[in-house]
């Protein structure tokens, strides 16, 4: 089932919108289709980065929360009035200092990523709720908010981004040591150590990539609405990890491609959007995300069907050894 | 000679013996040696820095202002240390399997409302029943998933918090529902000799765990499984079957504390269980379970809970703005978790 998935998945998505076309002939209208790119371009950016580290084995849970922050940094810095690459610079500098924060974390303490990636989201949304206190910021460059709207052929700008972004994180997984090593260093971390990889610099890098990688989100989020709330990103995490997860990147880490990432981002985007085009209560949107991943995650790995323990009881037995001498212990 | 000869040999043999290998050793081997190691290990050392933690807080507080030790707040703070506590032993006992339940706090939500939209319809026994029910149904798809699908249980639990959720939100809405009737004013009201019956409820439930996890075999299980998975394997445990009962019995305590809750207050609203696995998970770690298993005990959640109360109560006090506590209790989470974390790291 390995081999072929990346052509399995490309087929559902296929079906899928063909099944999407005759439920709601709008799914197709060019206004719908850029809506859909630009949740795809958004979310797609975080997904592509997000591949790298579950293929190595952790979680970044903090990515809605970068985005967050480097929209807060980038339109802050906008109202100084220096020249633009200042705030871009300091915006996409944010991100890959938080990463880099979170590697040091993971990789140097060992502590579990799950736990070290909650921390910095809780902290970076503090930190841009007391800073904003809670109302959006708007952004009154011209320059900025003109990159925002331009559109290249009918597409917006971040459209193609996204597509330069899958290709060149396409060539780095697949094709420079630095993607060889995080696949090593998800199979089998201890060979990966023996081989002599340094593992804790991977993961260093792995999480600032990612940190770069959602502050490049939390950019063009910034210059297309041209303002940031602190509320904004909040529960991309989840939509993120659904979306390699539908893709077929295995959750144990060792084994995806980018290649397997795009139908399954593509697959999420068109399953909200069509769920949002035929007003279906914003309540079940939770629901179909939940199952999404559960339904993905157990075409993964299979289930496991053999179930003899039949000595149900035996469990409630006690404890105590009966005779001292000899050690004779009452378990099964 | 002969007799110098047999005893050298006799002390040879008394030192190469089992006692004087103890001795060598320095492992307890008499009951005098046992008691005095009891007083050092590492659970009673965690469990007497929390109570004097606690005393410390409760000190410092009745300086603030004198009415912290008045009888209402101290009923208060045993109300909620009762909510919070029956569902930090269920989360103690999922972190010692090796695994950790997301969900609970939906869980919590779906089946208070349950319970309280069937009283008022079939009477409280079927209400119960039926809650406890839909508890240890969603406790047993948790561990489903987590067994036999070999989801990762954050994952499995995390969705399934999401499907409980839109359950939630769809089947009850968003009003708040109350119990009219006050079926259960009884036990809401009553005391025995000055403790609430919904205090005494908590400790049976403690009492319970406590010799679940110490005197059943299963409680063994938990252990060895969270310890190393592998090597209980290789002893012929069941890992799947214990992993299962352990998401069984958070799901059932899950029940058990909107039970609790909606004894407490008479009302239940779909986002009450909001925050409540991390805070559970915060109060399982601070009495001394860690993340990868292994390691805990239900008293040191309970004694966690009675800390993490009586700090939310000294916040309440203090005055602080509640978006500071929010971010605050999100802190002392994440610092119990990461400290728990380096601990084990070090071994």
């Amino acid at each position: 089932m390995r081999r072929n998935y990346t052509l399995k998945i490309w087929l559902i998505f296929i079906f899928m919108v063909i099944v999407f076309t005759i439920i709601k002939p709008v799914f197709i209208s060019p206004r719908n289709l850029i809506h859909l790119l630009t949740q795809i371009s958004f979310k797609g950016i975080l997904a592509l980065g997000m591949t790298f580290i579950i293929i190595c084995g952790e979680i970044d849970l903090s990515v809605g929360a970068i985005l967050c922050i480097s929209g807060i940094v980038i339109v802050s810095l906008q109202k100084t009035g220096a020249p633009l690459f200042v705030p871009v610079l300091a915006g996409l500098g944010v991100g890959v200092i938080i990463g880099f924060i979170n590697g040091m974390l993971v990789a140097k303490k060992h502590l579990p990523s799950f736990i070290v990636t909650l921390a910095t989201m809780t902290a970076i949304r503090g930190f841009a709720l007391l800073y904003t206190e809670g109302y959006p910021i708007s952004c009154s460059d011209s320059t900025f908010i003109s990159l925002g709207k331009a559109k290249f052929i009918g597409i917006p700008v971040y459209c193609y981004i996204f597509v330069i972004v899958a290709i060149v994180y396409h060539f780095l997984l697949s094709s420079t040591t630095f993607g060889r090593k995080t696949y090593a260093v998800g199979s089998n971390i201890e060979s990966a150590k023996f081989s002599g990889i340094n593992v804790d610099r991977v993961k260093i890098e792995l999480f600032a990539l990612m940190g770069f990688t959602a502050a490049l989100s939390g950019l063009l989020y910034s210059a297309r609405l041209a303002s940031i709330a602190p509320t904004n990103g909040q529960l991309y995490e989840i939509d993120v990890i659904a979306m390699v997860v539908i893709g077929g990147v295995s959750i144990h880490g060792g084994s995806g491609t980018i290649l397997q990432t795009i139908p399954g981002i593509l697959i999420f985007a068109s399953l909200t959007n069509i769920l949002t085009l035929n007003n279906v209560n914003p309540f079940y949107y939770y629901m179909v995300k939940g199952l999404v991943i559960i339904i993905a995650l157990i075409l993964q790995g299979g289930i496991k069907w053999k179930f003899r323990d039949y000595r149900f009881l035996s469990l409630f037995k006690s404890n105590h050894v009966d005779n001292v001498s000899g050690g004779k212990s009452s378990n099964e | 000679m002969f007799e110098l000869f047999i005893f050298s040999y006799k002390i040879k043999l008394r030192y190469y013996c089992y006692e004087g290998m103890m001795k060598r050793l320095k492992i307890p081997y008499t009951i005098n040696q046992k008691i005095k190691n009891v007083y050092k290990s590492e659970e009673t050392v965690r469990y007497l820095s929390l109570i004097g933690v606690v005393f410390f807080i409760f000190v410092y507080m009745t300086f603030y202002n004198h009415h912290f030790i008045g009888v209402r707040n101290l009923r208060n703070l045993l109300l909620n240390i009762s909510m919070l506590g029956s569902i930090a032993i269920g989360s103690a006992i999922v972190l010692i399997g090796g695994e950790i339940d997301l969900s609970i706090g939906a869980t919590v939500s779906f089946c208070g409302l349950v319970l309280v939209t069937f009283i008022d319809r079939y009477g409280a026994l079927a209400a119960i029943l039926s809650c406890l029910a839909c508890g240890i149904v969603i406790g047993s798809v948790n561990g489903f998933l987590t067994v036999k699908a070999k989801i990762p249980s954050f994952i499995a639990t995390l969705a399934m918090m999401l499907i409980i959720k839109t359950i939630t939100l769809i089947s009850f809405g968003t009003i708040t529902k109350y119990d009219t009737n006050a079926t259960f004013q009884s036990v809401r009201s009553g005391t025995l000799m000055g403790i609430p019956y919904i205090f005494l409820l908590l400790l049976i439930i403690l009492i319970g765990a406590w010799y679940l996890l110490k005197h059943l075999i299963l409680g063994r299980h938990i252990y060895a499984v969270g310890g190393s998975e592998d090597a209980s394997r290789l002893c012929g445990i069941r890992v799947e079957r214990v992993k299962f009962i352990t998401f069984v019995i958070m799901g059932g305590l899950a029940s058990f504390t909107s039970f609790l809750i909606m004894v407490n207050t008479k009302a239940f609203d779909s986002f009450v269980g909001t925050g409540l696995e991390l805070e559970a998970i915060a109060a399982a770690v601070v009495g001394g379970a860690t993340l990868n298993g292994g390691k805990g005990t239900v008293v040191g959640a309970i004694l966690g809970v009675v800390l993490l109360e009586t700090m939310y109560t000294a916040f309440n006090f203090l005055g602080m703005r509640s978006d500071i506590q929010q971010i605050t209790k999100a802190f002392i989470l994440i610092l119990a978790l990461l400290l728990s974390s380096r601990k084990l790291s070090k071994a």
